[in-house]
């Protein structure tokens, strides 16, 4: 039977204890920022948790003793996979587990919460729905989150006049909280960088429950020269804010993918929102000037 | 052919045999997205009823997409035995289950049948089977393939090692590739998806990985998971590969819209068997899932789980050394909770198993489907219990490139550690002279990613 070497035993029961080493969980934290912003720094970071609990790192650390330590800087430095993370028995270490279920409770959060209507208020963007009624229906039919519902079809002929130069259209996708957090700082860049190069659009709005080629329908409505759509992406482990900015020139019928130029991965970790903005403005300005979209544009 | 049942004073009619095998499926979201899923619980079991009568002769005769249409037709039925073709088609579809479930009827002789049986008379049987059907029924059947190392083997659970990088870089992917290792898993295949298809980067991964596993003497084999040209021209001018990879699907037109044709794949297979580095003679890796014709638009009118059995009646013909169905990936679409994920892996790996082929699953999900980390633990539990030749293994089921959650190396260690299942042997001698492994189980060093330093 295999002994372990490399892992603490568990700690003996201690009514006196603290359940959590606090000094512990501060000394991890510097540990870890040590290796990700350099040791001075960390060492003189305020670890501010006011009082609450954080997640404790693991990569690297949950190996207190790995077999050749030179070699483990350069294995984490490698990935942002999760490895190195050890294990007890065959199984997850607790902090492991608890880091992993935290990220992607983020992840199911953006899926299945909502834009916020206070948001949308703040913004002056009205609000319209796509024909699916609910966010399980969303899910499974994206024909529906394709397409406005009568209701939305006959308030889109009220607020928008014929033929506008852009139309300005969000919708929630895959991630709500990504809209909820970097919404405010997209749209205002936007209209600025719109207004800068001169470009008239109608009055922006948000459709809930709305998957991208729904901009396609909505173009056609209003007899737009082109339509920019920005949604939510589909969330992955660990990151569930990013936006795609999506823009495409007179959308026919059966327009495809094809047609479509897209600005992926806007957070602040990947392209800025407010510069993804400026880009958005930018090829806006060369679709309608070369009466063409269709080119791709790979995210930052 | 009789296309009506009455359940409880209610008839129920159907319009041919491929609308039977539609609404006879366990509930998916994709077969109600494809407009061809029962409209209620009943109709489902009135299809059941109605299927349960039908010949295997008259499913050979209709098959979903009729052979002058469709090449992946032409092949399954050009493929069949007939003499045991001729002695089972006065069959009922109720007769191939209770004879694929009897006590008498071992692996060997499902495997004989399985020679003189389509994809769809597979399909029909596991539509009138449960969970627990599928699981005894895959269970007797052991589908032995060797290329470098063995598959297949009964007591062995090997694991596709899948190292992926989000931008490439080696030294990131050979990170990935230390941990499993340490975790004893890579016996199936070092496999990883490149970002960038070109012939270069292929390349690059494939002799990167080979000269790690020429440097350490692994027993495996490695693959590099780009579009099956593009690692032809990889071979073609050198490069250390495997197995020769290639998603596939169960029309000729959502073949076409993979640009993979069957020439294409005999020419791959072929070039494989010649120039690749495994002494075979299983040397071809296959992906499949259920939903793909349909999100190609190429599904012909045909059901999901239907064309997933016609994958592998594609996939039987180049004897492959590994095929796998992506179960979660393709989303809520196609199957929406963990129900129909798991209830989806099962009948796939049966169906896989059936045809005779050596069937793996990458047990997985996406985070906008309703499934969590539970849900695909009970899965990988069910496909044990099932005699799984293999499924995946990521540093915490964490695909930081295809953004998805699959097997971790660590659910790979339970998983043998439960039911007693060790790595294919010729890698198991490896991990035991690495002093990895111990009488089947890891050492305290395993999981320790600098022990290859």
């Amino acid at each position: 039977m295999a002994t372990w070497k490399v892992f603490p035993k568990f700690p003996a029961s201690d009514s006196t204890r603290p359940t959590i080493d606090r000094a512990r969980v501060e000394a991890l934290v510097r540990q870890t920022l040590a290796r990700e912003v350099g040791a001075h720094k960390a060492a003189t970071q305020q670890i501010e948790s006011a009082g609450s609990l954080l997640l404790a790192p693991d990569r690297g650390v949950n190996l207190a003793e790995p077999y050749d330590a030179r070699v483990m800087p350069g294995i984490l430095a490698a990935t942002p996979a999760r490895v190195g993370v050890g294990r007890t028995g065959t199984r997850y270490r607790t902090n492991t587990m608890l880091r992993f279920r935290a990220d992607h409770a983020a992840a199911k959060d953006a899926v299945i919460s909502d834009v916020d209507p206070a948001l949308l208020a703040e913004l002056g963007l009205f609000e319209l729905h796509s024909r699916a009624p609910d966010k399980a229906t969303f899910l499974q039919r994206p024909d529906l989150g394709r397409a406005l519902s009568d209701e939305a079809r006959v308030e889109l002929g009220k607020r928008i006049g014929r033929a506008p130069t852009l139309m300005v259209i969000y919708g929630d996708g895959l991630s709500a909280t990504a809209l909820n957090q970097h919404l405010r700082e997209f749209h205002g860049a936007l209209l600025a960088a719109l207004a800068a190069r001169g470009i008239a659009h109608a009055p922006p709005f948000f459709v809930r429950r709305s998957r991208v080629k729904i901009m396609d329908e909505i173009a056609r409505l209003c007899g737009a020269q082109a339509a920019l759509f920005v949604c939510g992406e589909r969330p992955g482990l660990g990151f569930a804010d990013s936006l795609s900015a999506y823009y495409i020139y007179q959308p026919a019928a059966g327009a495809t993918d094809a047609d479509r130029e897209v600005i992926s991965n806007i957070n602040p970790r990947g392209r800025a929102p407010a510069d993804a903005a400026r880009d958005a403005a930018a090829a806006i300005e060369r679709i309608l000037r070369e009466k063409k979209s269709g080119v791709i544009l790979s995210g930052g | 052919m009789n296309l009506a049942a009455t359940l409880r004073g209610t008839t129920y009619r159907f319009r041919d045999l491929k609308q039977v095998l539609a609404k006879a499926n366990e509930e998916k979201s994709g077969d109600r997205l494809a407009g061809l899923a029962a409209e209620s619980v009943s109709e489902r079991i009135a299809a059941k009823r109605v299927l349960s009568e039908v010949t295997l002769a008259e499913l050979h005769d209709h098959p979903v997409v009729p052979p002058e249409n469709d090449a992946v037709t032409r092949l399954i039925l050009d493929d069949l035995q007939r003499p045991i073709y001729d002695q089972v088609k006065s069959w009922t579809v109720a007769d191939l289950r209770e004879r694929v479930l009897d006590d008498t009827t071992d692996g060997a002789e499902l495997l004989r049948l399985s020679r003189g049986l389509t994809s769809e008379m597979i399909a029909a049987c596991a539509k009138l089977m449960t969970n627990l059907d599928l699981i005894v029924a895959a269970r007797k059947i052991r589908v032995v393939v060797h290329a470098t190392n063995t598959v297949g083997l009964a007591g062995r659970l090997s694991v596709r090692l899948q190292p992926n990088h989000p931008s490439d870089s080696i030294d990131g992917i050979m990170a990935s590739l230390r941990e499993g290792l340490s975790y004893g898993t890579g016996d199936a295949v070092i496999g990883i998806n490149p970002v960038t298809d070109n012939p270069e980067q292929t390349a690059t991964i494939l002799n990167a990985t080979g000269d790690f596993m020429r440097q350490w003497r692994i027993p495996t084999q490695n693959c590099c998971l780009a579009h099956v040209t593009t690692q032809m021209k990889a071979l073609e001018a050198g490069a250390q590969l495997g197995l020769m990879f290639q998603s596939i699907a169960g029309t000729e037109k959502a073949l076409r819209s993979f640009g993979v044709t069957l020439p294409l794949l005999d020419e791959a297979h072929d070039m494989t068997l010649k120039l690749g580095q495994c002494q075979g003679p299983n040397v071809m890796y296959f992906e499949t899932g259920q939903g793909s014709a349909l999100s190609a638009e190429a599904h012909e009118g045909a059901d999901q789980m239907t064309l997933e059995a016609r994958n592998y009646g594609l996939a039987r013909h180049y004897r492959p050394f590994l095929v796998n169905t992506v179960v979660g990936f393709i989303g809520p679409e196609y199957l929406y909770d963990a129900r129909q994920i798991t209830r989806a892996g099962l009948e796939d790996h049966f169906m896989g198993k059936f045809h005779g082929i050596s069937m793996g699953c990458d047990a997985c999900y996406t985070n906008h489907a309703d499934a969590d980390q539970n849900d695909l633990e009970n899965l990988e539990v069910l496909l044990s219990a099932a005699g799984c030749n293999f499924f995946m293994g990521l540093p915490m089921g964490d695909d930081v490139m295809l953004n998805y959650q699959s097997t971790s190396f660590q659910d790979d260690a339970t998983l043998r550690q439960l039911f007693g299942y060790r790595p294919a042997p010729e890698f198991e001698a490896w991990l035991e002279e690495m002093g990895l492994m111990r009488d089947g189980k890891l050492t305290a060093r395993a999981g320790d990613p600098s022990l290859f330093g």
